[in-house]
């Protein structure tokens, strides 16, 4: 779980809606939230900071301009992309309603994150924080310069009635969780809010937690009788740079930049907010989006496709040079895409036949044949970061782990064997490696798994089967030589994919063999560990479909949320993730270590942070560019 | 007359409460129900047209963790979906409170959008009824005449390459005819002659009178053609042979010998008789024309209509709107299959229902 608080920033310029619950992350905290420490101690210095991290230092100092924004940038123009589907509602807090791209765009929280910092979290709404170091309270010192878009301040009571809102409106989740979270929420003054948390409320989670508040004018809620848990034909009244400006229904939204924006002139923004109107083009279907950009309907992408990426671009407005195709760093942390065994499914259990059955996944000809090359291989659950383990133990690793091998909880290789990585084939050109093939055929005969006459394996007369179950059919073209890859080594494969509901039923009891899982995990590893890889959760999490049970993990998992150093966190996450990577229960796929995006040659910026590319943030426009796109006809 | 109608609208309630059962039962019985597609919305994965719309990709959209739900939901936050969705009730109960609902004209609210699914099919109308219209009309316009031109010459070269072009038109799938229209005439590549989707422009308000009708002609002009292009075979060939079987009957016969024009035999006496059946059909015809829906045309062009709200409610398991609209389609259906019946009676007074039994 990564424990940033929501960066608006980021949530805005993604193309999918996703629903997002507003109480949504809490869910997995409450589950886990009984086994967590209870640090006490009321005799403490109280720490007053322009920010928060659980870790060493914060990146900015207080009044900072962000590294990778052009404070200089100038305002104005237009930014224009599409989405897919249709919406109905700009409330992504409730399940009613289609929500609208881009709805929180204008919404803000008391503490924000920028793109470079993993592990801090900024005053936004507020001047300073103030916090013991048990962390037992949280004092935000509010500015009192925020507006809403109607003129009125926000205030602390508004806070107050932002956090508990979902009490009443929300999922009766919330309500527990805030229950044993929460032991007060007092207004101190106009501009000064107290939260107390109760002794067993995870203590690296509840700063950035209550943080990420965002601020609803009480007034206007309670003036327009607005409902958290009703669909709404518009955002709700807040304090964001961008406004609702003209709604299409089912078509097009535009939003548009506030002048009256209270926080044009911080300094945290400079550089920021550019535009000065976004405009989201709707489309049902992905190939008329496609064509819709060619000829200038919108004028950004963020292609998801490797083979249009890598076919569609070649289209009259590039060939004129109007449209620029770029691939830009991606330095986020790696998704941990892959395809995950049902470790409850007795032949699963047996490491041999779940190391034979990875090495039938030729990674390389897929790349190079169904996604031209753009992708790479994941082989860490922190790919991408400080947390992966790499090579053989370090001296720190070992003296987490000898522990776990003395007690006969790990075996003993881990000790010695440098990080388990996925298997290569040594061919990319035809879709079946026979040096793995001879392998995995081995391995299957050592664990006991014997051809017979019509080439199927078998053991104590029961055939060996594998089902990858999917639910999207863009799994059909990648999937499907993996099954003949497995046909080839005798196992009887087969890939059955479903409808989205009954996927989900499926995944949930257990009733499968092979399913996708996104096991990625964040750049500050804690309670949410517990969800992916805990024995406690495996048996009702969908965060752990392959029903991982491990002692050893679930030891180690303890020493990582209690970890309060980032040296600590750094070496107790790679000796986890040694360990899990060890197990193979993961069948690593694939991952993009790039942006893959398209735009008019109008749109300029600095540099793209690490952790997200959001050009709504942080580029611009060069109106001189966009002027002559137009004259030569680029889009209307 | 009176006795056969009202026996054939008393025989539409057992034929209607039959039809539910069936339908109600089955979905016990289908694995999956609302609670998992919310489950599955919550981890980013919802989409149910990720099948037709394409544009979902190899690399799986895992949300941001921050803020979405899905990791190991607690039983009580599907409790109480559960309860919101009267699943905590024996199926029998939900049986009977769902038709009761249903026999006042109560429909009820989708599961996932905050609207009565009256309200729900009433907002897919319009894309409903231009695309049924207009294919429909021009079906029509075109399919009549052209049938009865290839009757009067048949077996001639025009009779041979008009059936070629119609059943060449017959076996092109309307969504890749939509592509191909898209491709040359709306996108980026080719010619920029019409709108890519939606039925109107944006600024649709401010135009005058017949600016409208021309904005709206413009945007229907690629769907409306492509889901046409299969529909004139059936039609053209329907009439073509009606016309053959009657021009070869004797009265035809009759008629040229007392000197008649041939224009006057044609549509003065084999028109009428020709046209029966074409026109029996009408009844069924305004249910395509209203409540008709392409899923994939409507797709490709950006078009909300029925075809998507059918199948979206399916694959979501939407039961408001699979239950609502299947009662509601089916009552509908069986009256205008009565009413078809009656049409036959009246063109032609020498068919007689009650007669038979």
């Amino acid at each position: 779980m990564q424990n940033r608080p929501q960066v608006r920033t980021i949530a805005a310029q993604r193309d999918t809606t996703v629903k997002y619950w507003l109480v949504g992350s809490l869910i997995g905290v409450a589950a886990v939230w009984a086994g967590s420490q209870v640090f006490a101690d009321s005799h403490e210095a109280v720490t007053i900071s322009h920010g928060y991290t659980n870790f060493g230092e914060l990146k900015y100092g207080p009044n900072a301009v962000l590294d990778y924004v052009n404070p200089d940038a100038p305002k104005g123009g237009e930014f224009s992309q599409w989405a897919q589907g249709t919406f109905d509602s700009f409330n992504l807090s409730t399940r009613k309603g289609v929500p609208a791209a881009l709805s929180t765009i204008g919404y803000e929280s008391i503490l924000t994150s920028t793109g470079d910092d993993p592990y801090g979290a900024y005053c936004y709404l507020c001047e300073t924080l103030e916090y013991p170091e048990s962390r037992d309270w949280v004092v935000f010192n509010l500015r009192d310069d925020v507006k809403f878009w109607d003129g009125t301040t926000m205030t602390a009571a508004d806070l107050k009635f932002s956090f508990e809102l979902p009490l009443e409106q929300g999922i009766t989740e919330y309500r527990s969780v805030y229950a044993n979270f929460i032991e007060s929420v007092e207004v101190l003054d106009d501009f000064k809010i107290k939260f107390t948390f109760t002794e067993s409320a995870p203590r690296r989670d509840v700063v950035t937690w209550v943080g990420a508040t965002t601020a609803y004018s009480q007034n206007w809620f309670e003036e327009t009788e607005t409902r958290l848990d009703e669909a709404s034909d518009a955002p709700f009244l807040a304090t964001g740079p961008y406004r609702l400006d003209a709604v299409d229904i089912g078509r097009q939204i535009i939003y548009r930049y506030d002048p009256n924006w209270w926080g044009a002139d911080l300094r945290i923004n400079q550089g920021r907010n550019n535009f000065e109107t976004i405009r989201v083009e709707y489309f049902a279907d992905s190939s008329a989006a496609f064509e819709g950009f060619k000829s200038g309907v919108y004028t950004f992408r963020d292609e998801n496709s490797s083979l249009q990426w890598a076919t569609g671009y070649d289209f009259p407005a590039r060939e004129q040079g109007w449209v620029n195709v770029e691939e830009l760093p991606n330095g986020s942390i790696g998704t941990g895409q892959g395809f995950v065994f049902n470790l409850n499914v007795e032949k699963f259990q047996d490491p041999l036949v779940r190391e034979a059955l990875t090495l039938m996944v030729n990674f390389e000809w897929m790349n190079e044949t169904l996604f031209y090359g753009l992708y790479e291989r994941p082989e860490s659950f922190w790919d991408n970061s400080d947390l992966k383990a790499v090579g053989a133990p370090s001296a720190d690793e070992l003296v987490i782990l000898q522990p776990l091998v003395d007690e006969g909880l790990l075996d003993a290789s881990i000790l010695t064997a440098v990080a388990t990585i996925p298997p290569v084939s040594s061919t990319s050109e035809r879709p079946l490696d026979r040096a793995n093939l001879r392998a995995a055929s081995a391995l299957l005969d050592q664990a006991g798994w014997v051809a017979g006459d019509d080439g199927l394996r078998r053991k104590d007369g029961e055939v060996l089967s594998v089902t990858f179950l999917e639910r999207s059919p863009q799994f059909d073209r990648i999937i499907n030589p993996i099954v003949e890859n497995l046909k080839r080594l005798g196992v009887d494969a087969e890939l059955e994919r479903v409808d989205t509901a009954q996927y989900i039923e499926r995944r949930r009891a257990g009733t499968f063999d092979i399913v996708n899982a996104s096991l990625g995990q964040g750049y500050e590893p804690g309670q949410g560990l517990a969800q992916f890889f805990g024995s406690e959760a495996a048996e009702d999490s969908s965060r752990n479909p392959m029903r991982f049970k491990m002692p050893a993990a679930d030891r180690l998992i303890r020493t990582i949320v209690e970890a309060e150093t980032l040296e600590d966190l750094t070496t107790r996450t790679r000796a986890l993730d040694r360990v899990l990577r060890a197990e193979r229960f993961w069948i690593p796929q694939w991952q993009k270590g790039v942006h893959t995006v398209a735009y008019y040659d109008m749109y300029r910026f600095k540099e793209v942070p690490p952790l997200a590319l959001s050009p709504i943030d942080n580029w611009w426009f060069d109106a001189d560019a966009a002027d002559n796109l137009r004259a030569v006809g680029a889009f209307q | 007359m009176g006795a056969y109608i009202l026996r054939r609208l008393l025989l539409v309630i057992p034929t209607l409460l039959g039809i539910m059962i069936i339908n109600f039962a089955l979905t016990q019985f289908v694995p999956g129900g609302p609670i998992e597609q919310i489950l599955a919305e919550m981890e980013g994965g919802g989409d149910v047209f990720e099948g037709i719309s394409g544009g979902g990709s190899e690399l799986v959209e895992t949300g941001d963790s921050d803020y979405i739900g899905g990791r190991g939901l607690p039983a009580d936050f599907i409790a109480d979906l559960e309860r919101e969705f009267g699943f905590d009730k024996p199926p029998l109960e939900r049986f009977l409170t769902m038709m009761w609902n249903y026999m006042r004209l109560d429909f009820g609210e989708s599961y996932f959008r905050s609207i009565s699914v009256f309200d729900l099919v009433l907002e897919k109308m319009p894309v409903s009824i231009t695309l049924g219209l207009w294919s429909t009309l021009i079906a029509y316009l075109i399919s009549i005449p052209l049938g009865i031109k290839k009757a009067v010459r048949d077996g001639t070269p025009f009779d041979t390459w008009t059936s070629g072009a119609i059943i060449v038109g017959y076996a092109i799938p309307g969504f890749l005819f939509a592509i191909l229209l898209i491709v040359l005439f709306a996108g980026g590549s080719y010619w920029r002659l019409f709108p890519l989707r939606g039925l109107t422009s944006a600024n649709f308000e401010d135009l005058s009178m017949i600016g409208k009708v021309l904005d709206y002609l413009w945007h229907i002009t690629l769907p409306v053609l492509a889901s046409t292009i299969s529909a004139f075979a059936t039609l053209t060939l329907l009439t073509k042979n009606s016309f053959l079987d009657e021009i070869k009957k004797q009265y035809v016969m009759t008629a040229r010998a007392k000197g008649l024009s041939e224009s006057r035999v044609l549509y003065g006496h084999v028109f009428r008789n020709g046209m029966l059946i074409v026109i029996s059909g009408f009844p069924a015809l305004f249910i395509g024309v209203f409540f008709g829906g392409s899923l994939i045309i409507e797709t490709l062009f950006s078009l909300d209509g029925l075809g998507r709200l059918g199948f979206e409610a399916a694959v979501a398991r939407d039961y408001p709107v699979v239950f609502g609209t299947l009662f509601a389609f089916s009552l509908i259906g069986l009256v205008v299959g009565i009413l078809t019946d009656l049409t036959y009676v009246l063109i032609d007074p020498r068919i007689d229902f009650e007669a038979r039994g």
